[in-house]
């Protein structure tokens, strides 16, 4: 019941999505995701995680259906406003960082939100500092180690402030080294922010509240609860 | 795999390095402009021109090896353009090429000694700005000066992304040789072709995850960027001092 008086971070009801091509790529999903709540998706490669994934801030848009985001409908004319509020980590770090320096990386979604000067140093200082990577900001992404990119990866979002972090296969491809590193930035960051990840790891499953297993396009199942979620 | 790009020592520090980069910009810019527009054959001119770039390098103890060494990239280029300035009319017959009997005059000698000089003066000056300035802080000079912003935004995807397109090719050719392909070039044409196929797509795909997060984050179609600049007096000195010593040499030579 304590779940349910929180307030509704997404809302996503009967979300249908073609491929250009014309190949049905998510066919009706139903899902709820609230406030504080960690989220997990899951499914094998190909379910459409990645696609639905785009449409919770507006890269894409469903076919048919609708995506809430806190309360808000998310369309062409709500998206600037709702990208402050929820924001993605991409798999690759190599598409996510695409300046020349980590400042600049990390200062872009500051500087598109229109902050003042002043401001955007701080927040990139922050950012940077809350992933344990101060003193980084006028590296070369590409001399920056996976792991380092993956940390950054996180900062360049962490500077806009949102309140929902969506993260694509946040551990993917990190050494056992890296990736103990990186649960207990992720442990941190669940603290502060409503997360959805879409995961394989096993051990990440276990940072999660509830999960949802997607399966072709579509909801194949909800795991409620910690211990089915393990 | 890592790699290091032009701007290599750019990250060491010297007063040249500190300096604001507009001043270099426009304190090199004006060298290049100067030295192209020096009378040919003035080589006490091109001597001095030298000296100052010299000193400059000095200063800025970027390892002069490696300065040297990578300015000569142009004198291939342009010593076979500048081939035929060898063939121009006027003064008196150097010399005929053995064997042809072309003439090649003192003028077309000294014309093209001169282009050599100049052009490989250019190329020093521009390393020497390449070297002792940071590539984010390059561009956001040149934003300064109003290169237009697609420019800019074209150079900054190419530095970002130029060795992770070189990383993916070299781990594509190590995947193909461990496969035991032919080692004769001719042989791998076919393979080589593939190759730069899938390269291409790869980065056309790259290029749609990059827009996508950049879209993400508020991207509108213009690149907004953060100038910090923190002029001082020495950049002022710098730009006066080095312009008027290129604008002496010019005129005095």
């Amino acid at each position: 019941m304590m779940i349910m008086e929180k307030n509704k971070a997404i809302e996503i009801r009967n979300l249908g999505y073609n491929y250009p091509d014309g190949s049905a790529a998510l066919k009706g999903i139903d899902m709820d995701v609230f406030e504080g709540e960690c989220i997990a998706l899951v499914g094998p490669n190909g379910a459409g995680k990645s696609t639905l994934i785009l449409h919770l801030n507006g890269l894409l848009f469903p076919v048919s259906g609708s995506v809430r985001v806190f309360g808000h409908e998310l369309n062409e004319q709500s998206k600037k406003e709702i990208r402050k509020q929820i924001n993605i980590v991409f798999q690759d770090p190599e598409s996510q960082l695409f300046s020349p320096s980590v400042f600049d990386d990390v200062a872009f979604g500051p500087i598109n939100m229109g902050l003042a000067r002043e401001e955007v140093f701080a927040r990139v200082d922050e950012a940077l500092s809350h992933v344990g990577m101060a003193g980084f900001a006028h590296r070369s992404p590409h001399h920056l180690s996976f792991g380092e990119k993956k940390k950054v990866s996180i900062a360049t979002v962490l500077s806009m402030k949102p309140k929902i972090i969506v993260l694509d296969e946040p551990t993917l491809g990190l050494d056992p080294w890296a990736r103990k590193d990186f649960m207990k930035l992720l442990e941190k960051l669940k603290k502060e922010h409503t997360l959805v990840i879409a995961t394989h790891d096993l051990e990440l499953l276990e940072l999660c509240d509830r999960a949802y297993m997607l399966r072709d396009g579509k909801v194949e199942r909800e795991i409620k609860g910690k211990e089915e979620v393990k | 795999m890592h790699h290091a790009f032009i701007d290599k020592f750019s990250h060491l520090d010297s007063p040249i390095h500190r300096l604001d980069p507009r001043a270099k910009i426009l304190s090199f810019l004006f060298f290049v402009l100067i030295v192209v527009l020096s009378a040919n054959g003035d080589y006490t001119a091109f001597g001095l021109f030298f000296l100052l770039v010299f000193s400059v390098i000095l200063l800025s103890r970027v390892p002069l090896v490696y300065v040297f060494k990578h300015s000569l990239v142009v004198i291939p280029f342009v010593g076979f353009v500048g081939l035929s300035l060898l063939f121009k009319e006027g003064g008196a017959i150097a010399f005929s090429v053995p064997g042809f009997g072309f003439p090649v005059s003192s003028e077309g000698l000294r014309i093209f000694f001169s282009v050599l000089a100049k052009s490989w003066l250019s190329v020093l000056a521009m390393l020497t700005l390449v070297s002792t300035t940071r590539f984010p802080a390059l561009l956001k000079g040149l934003e300064w000066f109003r290169v237009p912003a697609l420019v800019l935004m074209v150079i900054s995807f190419m530095y970002r992304y130029f060795f992770l397109i070189n990383d993916e090719m070299m781990r594509m050719q190590a995947a193909r040789d461990s496969r035991g392909a032919p080692s004769k070039l001719v042989e791998n044409i076919s393979s080589a072709g593939s190759m730069i196929g899938s390269l291409f797509v790869r980065s056309y795909e790259r290029a749609e995850s990059a827009f996508l997060a950049m879209c993400a984050r508020g991207f509108d179609g213009e690149m907004k960027a953060l100038c910090v600049f923190n002029p001082g007096v020495w950049d002022f000195v710098f730009i006066i001092l080095f312009c008027s010593c290129a604008l002496v040499i010019k005129l005095f030579g």
